[in-house]
């Protein structure tokens, strides 16, 4: 199981009001892949300040928002898998998967976390890859 | 209203905020989601912590092809999840607390 890996700027947009992860209509939860010597670290931001492969042949990245809310005081942003899929050819290799989302304009596409494959990975024509965001922990909980 | 035609009108209403920006359209994609969910885990026991389960459409492979199924968990209790190809199946799994190895 691949670690959840938290980008500094992610709190501070989150109590800044830069975030609404309330539903899809107010969020746009996205994934970018980044190469192994395009490593994120815990400093970037926003996207642009990482380094993003080609996404030639790749299938979309956008991720569903299933639930967003508190139980006893605990939050959670519980998201739908998302399957990555490459077809009518191979998609340029890729470690790491980074979540960011698409809807904030000030800052642009503020970074949320990244995981870490664990090695470089390449997927050939119709092979596919299973993002398996955890639908009981969430992509995140805040306490 | 089928399983299908409750995700249908969650996509609708999230186009329906998306385009008007509305506040009262954003609660209503909510509840479109919530809805859906409520829907999936009809049958299921509530779990031992006292919560309804959440439950989500997801996609699954089987090989190389990509299909839609079910998983249900519990939002308070960490690893109580299952999935199933079925939304059935995954109540079953459910309510015999066949939980997900991870």
């Amino acid at each position: 199981m691949a670690t959840y890996n938290k980008f500094n700027a992610f709190v501070e947009h989150l109590a800044e009001g830069v975030h609404n992860f309330s539903s899809d209509s107010t969020c746009t939860p996205t994934v970018a892949l980044t190469a192994a010597a395009n490593a994120p670290v815990a400093t970037n931001s926003v996207l642009a300040d990482l380094t993003q492969i080609a996404y030639t042949n790749l299938s979309a990245r956008v991720i569903t928002v299933s639930s967003s809310s508190q139980t006893s005081g605990t939050y959670r942003l519980i998201l739908v898998d998302l399957t990555l899929t490459a077809s009518g050819g191979a998609v340029a290799a890729f470690r790491y998967v980074v979540v960011y989302n698409d809807d904030p304009t000030s800052p642009a596409d503020p970074l949320i976390c990244w995981f870490d494959y664990g090695a470089a990975l390449t997927l050939n024509d119709g092979e596919s890859l299973l993002l398996d965001f955890d639908g009981t922990n969430g992509l995140f909980s805040i306490t | 209203m089928t399983i299908q035609d409750l995700e249908q009108a969650r996509k609708d209403a999230v186009a329906k905020a998306r385009a008007s920006g509305l506040q009262e359209d954003h609660i209503a994609a909510k509840q479109a989601g919530l809805a859906l969910a409520a829907a999936i885990v009809d049958g299921c026991k509530l779990c031992e912590c006292g919560a309804m389960p959440h439950g989500m459409l997801q996609p699954f492979l089987f090989g190389k092809d990509v299909m839609t199924g079910f998983e249900i968990g519990c939002t308070s209790c960490k690893g109580k999840r299952c999935k199933a190809p079925t939304r059935e199946g995954a109540v079953a799994k459910w309510n015999e607390d066949q939980w997900l190895s991870k």
